[in-house]
């Protein structure tokens, strides 16, 4: 075979895997959507994820969601799958802030947090910062109270991240003391050993109003109001002037994936998310749906990564 | 008590699921561990993943049950065929067996079961009382108290050391670095990984106990049988029709003339059972070694019924005990509690002394699920004891294949990660060397489930101190105590040579068997 014709088969190949492309937009999806979570089954994420999958199906176009497991490396395994399953849109990423935090404290990580085009949020929890009434009676004293002395701040390392960049932005610094379950940091908070609980929105409302109150929501997406007034409204990181961090549950596809075939995703899966039968499936779980769509996703996305990648350096 | 709990804790227990799971629990617990080499900790971590599946009620009916007719079953093999079916039945095998070799050996298995249940129910109603009370005391434990209670943890393993400490402490530290790999507590970045991404996550639990439980002993038996020995043809004809209806079985007279043995039993069992690190093994030991210098003229050693009654009662008094470290600090004190755990993890709840308000009606469920169980163990014990004896004869060429072949399996299903049965096959031929070289395993896992656990809450504590050693380690007034204690453990260990005197009471019965 020639150099010429080599080129001319190379050409037709390319021009053939091009039409085959725009054609599989057009009728995306067909058959199978595979939903990769980074974690075990058994899990929280994995409940939620088939939770979706089999309530949120009918949205997709009359293809089947498929739940895919695959675990490993703070979470980072899963996201490597992903990037080498072909770009057409039918292996979908669902996962947390583990992944980033793990390649943000990783020194020559594998991939970048970047190499992912988000689609939506399905549910954003917020830090909230738990403290005893008498110690902090709000944010201003406690701000104070950091100017004088150590003050310890327990929680999951991706809840302190929240912690830690409102404090920064404070002017203040604090003792940021990681534990591996939140369970953990509030036993520890309860007995006296720390001063102040950085914790979930659903936790916080075990402890608040008997055992503390809450001082402040760290982050950036509002909590539903119900849940807001029972821990007695506490200020939001913009209330007081500072960009807040929030942790999603997002979503995104292979960042080579067609244009065409991630708009089509992303409006399935907006209508399905603003499902009212599928968000009460949600809320009878204890987990609200808190949508977001894919243009506000992608850019609180990057605002989060930018955020963590200073405020990780300020655990340490 | 929250009464409202309590009410859903009935609820949840009392469906036909919790039910059919407790059941089938006791059935296989009881048959795992009536054939020996198969202890409670494997049949835990081979099920494991089926209870992953389960409802919370249903998958504690699943653990626990295994748990207490494990602990129950290996008394069968001990007797039948002087062939503890685990470590915890071994000081059963002295009068045991010498009971089946005149002919007794029916009142010798009953008295087991009598013994076992009501030591069982004991300890249970002793942990109920007294656990929401330890889960009250437990707030006061911060990371320094919590980081002392886990040294004490680590110097009772001496005990568990048998005759060479050397050995038991080399297996301590295998079990302290595998705890180490992973991701760093603190800084979340990854160490001892040797460059491997899927070492980031560190070892997870159940591949490291199916191996080293489950895989090393498979593949001990599987070279044993390579090499064919013949002893088990021998005890095959010798047993055959020992159970009969017809030969001697245990009057209620007899049952309580072992109050004492088994009053010994639930003493000893229940506060071993609680310490974290130790275990049934030690338990019965301690129980047996009392019971026969206590009592003489009972001629425990040589074939009475109150030497069954003492070990059995020791250790069956453990299994409600150990999870007591669990509930109230969040402290796996055995390798099964820490299996429970993390079926309770899976299910969204995490074990602390919070669980008792977040979580009541699991909490109810759970002690519920333990008396239960002792029932269950009674009505199957009773039922299949001498059906499950013949198990003790299942040939090894079919036996060694099917459990390694469940380990393999059960390995991958429990997070389906590859990566987690290649780790399985290892550890499990690392137990195998451990086990031909004489080195214990129990002190491997436990440090292995304590070690990060006490790294986390040494250097939290050094956080809260703003990095002062002595303000970390002797802060409070409670964490000096607990130092103190676990100074006077380990001289006490050194001083009486407890690992040693346990491993002379075996030791002594053995000549004396011969």
């Amino acid at each position: 075979m020639s150099f010429r014709t080599t080129i001319a088969a190379g050409v037709a190949a390319a021009m053939a895997l091009g039409m085959g492309t725009a054609a599989a937009a057009n009728d995306y999806p067909t058959g199978t959507i595979n939903w990769v979570i980074p974690f075990g089954a058994g899990g929280g994420s994995d409940r939620l994820s088939r939770m979706f999958a089999s309530e949120a199906e009918r949205h997709f176009g009359g293809a089947s969601l498929n739940v895919e497991n695959h675990p490993g490396a703070g979470a980072v395994t899963g996201w490597q799958h992903v990037l080498n399953q072909p770009a057409d849109g039918y292996t979908v990423f669902n996962a947390t802030p583990t992944p980033i935090i793990t390649l943000l404290s990783e020194e020559d990580a594998p991939i970048d947090p970047g190499d992912i085009e988000i689609l939506g949020y399905l549910a954003a929890f917020a830090s909230v910062l738990v403290v005893r009434e008498d110690e902090f009676p709000d944010w201003d004293s406690f701000v104070a109270a950091l100017q004088e002395r150590p003050i310890t701040i327990g929680g999951t390392n991706a809840l302190l991240l929240g912690a830690a960049n409102v404090i920064d932005q404070a002017g203040a610094e604090a003792i940021y003391v990681p534990y591996g379950s939140t369970g953990e940091s509030v036993t520890d908070f309860l007995g006296g050993h720390i001063d102040v609980a950085a914790v979930t929105e659903s936790t916080a409302l075990t402890i608040v109003p008997e055992n503390g109150i809450a001082l402040m929501n760290t982050s950036s997406i509002a909590l539903p109001d119900d849940v807001n007034e029972a821990l007695g409204n506490p200020p939001m990181a913009t209330d007081l002037g500072f960009s807040g961090l929030a942790f999603p549950r997002w979503v995104g596809m292979h960042p080579d994936t067609p244009e065409d075939v991630m708009a089509r995703f992303a409006e399935m899966f907006e209508a399905a998310a603003t499902d009212p039968e599928v968000q009460a499936a949600f809320e009878a779980a204890g987990e609200p749906i808190i949508f977001l769509d894919r243009a506000a996703a992608a850019a609180d996305y990057e605002a989060m990564v930018r955020t963590m990648r200073n405020a990780i350096g300020l655990l340490q | 008590m929250q009464i409202e709990a309590f009410y859903d804790a009935l609820a949840l227990v009392f469906t036909v699921q919790t039910m059919f799971w407790l059941l089938i629990g006791v059935f296989l617990g009881v048959g795992l561990g009536a054939i020996p080499g198969l202890t409670a900790s494997t049949g835990i971590a081979l099920m494991l993943p089926l209870s992953f599946t389960l409802d919370i009620t249903g998958a504690l009916g699943l653990l626990i049950g295994l748990y207490k007719g494990a602990v129950f079953g290996g008394s069968i093999s001990a007797i039948s065929f002087a062939t503890p079916g685990a470590p915890d039945s071994a000081a059963t095998v002295y009068d045991g067996y010498k009971l089946t070799k005149k002919g007794k050996g029916r009142k010798a298995i009953l008295t087991a079961l009598y013994s076992s249940v009501t030591a069982d129910t004991a300890s249970d109603i002793v942990v109920i009382l007294v656990a929401p009370t330890i889960a009250l005391l437990a707030l006061q434990f911060g990371p320094t108290e919590r980081l002392w209670l886990m040294v004490v943890a680590i110097t009772l393993l001496g005990t568990l050391s048998g005759r060479h400490l050397a050995k038991g402490m080399l297996s301590a530290g295998i079990g302290l670095f595998l705890g180490t790999i992973g991701a760093d507590p603190v800084s979340n970045v990854a160490r001892n990984t040797f460059g491997q991404d899927w070492l980031r996550d560190g070892i997870h639990l159940v591949p490291l106990v199916i191996g080293i439980f489950a895989m090393s002993q498979m593949l001990d038996q599987g070279l044993e049988l390579l090499r064919k020995t013949r002893k088990g043809q021998q005890v095959e004809k010798s047993t055959k029709d020992l159970f009969g209806k017809s030969s001697e079985g245990l009057t209620f007279r007899e049952y309580l003339s072992c109050w004492r043995e088994m009053g010994i039993g639930i003493g000893v069992g229940t506060f071993v059972g609680a310490l974290p690190g130790l275990g049934a093994t030690v338990a019965a030991f301690m129980s047996y070694g009392i019971a026969k210098q206590a009592f003489p003229e009972k001629k425990i050693g040589e074939g009475s019924i109150h030497g069954i009654a003492a070990a059995e009662a020791g250790n069956n008094a453990t299994v409600g005990p150990t999870l007591v470290p669990l509930l109230a600090f969040g402290i796996p004190g055995s390798a099964t509690a820490a299996l429970i755990g993390a079926a309770l993890i899976l299910q969204g709840i995490t074990p602390s002394p919070r669980m008792f308000s977040l979580h009541a009606e699991v909490i109810y469920a759970l002690f519920i699920i333990l008396i239960l169980g002792n029932f269950a163990n009674l009505g199957i014990g009773r039922m299949f004891a001498f059906v499950y004896a013949r198990l003790g004869q299942v040939p090894g060429e079919v036996l060694v294949p099917i459990i390694m072949v469940m380990a393999v399996i059960g390995a991958f299903a429990a997070r389906g990660d590859p990566a987690d049965v290649y780790m399985m096959l290892g550890l499990g031929f690392l137990g195998f060397l451990m086990r031909r070289v004489g080195i214990p395993e129990a002190p491997l896992v436990i440090t292995f489930l304590i070690a990060p656990l006490l790294e986390e809450n040494l250097r939290r504590a050094l956080l809260i101190n703003r990095g002062d050693w002595g303000g970390a380690l002797f802060g409070s007034a409670l964490g000096i105590g607990l130092a103190g204690f676990a100074v006077l453990v380990l001289v006490i260990t050194f001083r009486m040579n407890v690992g040693n005197r346990l491993a002379q009471i075996g030791h002594e019965e053995d000549k004396n068997g011969k």
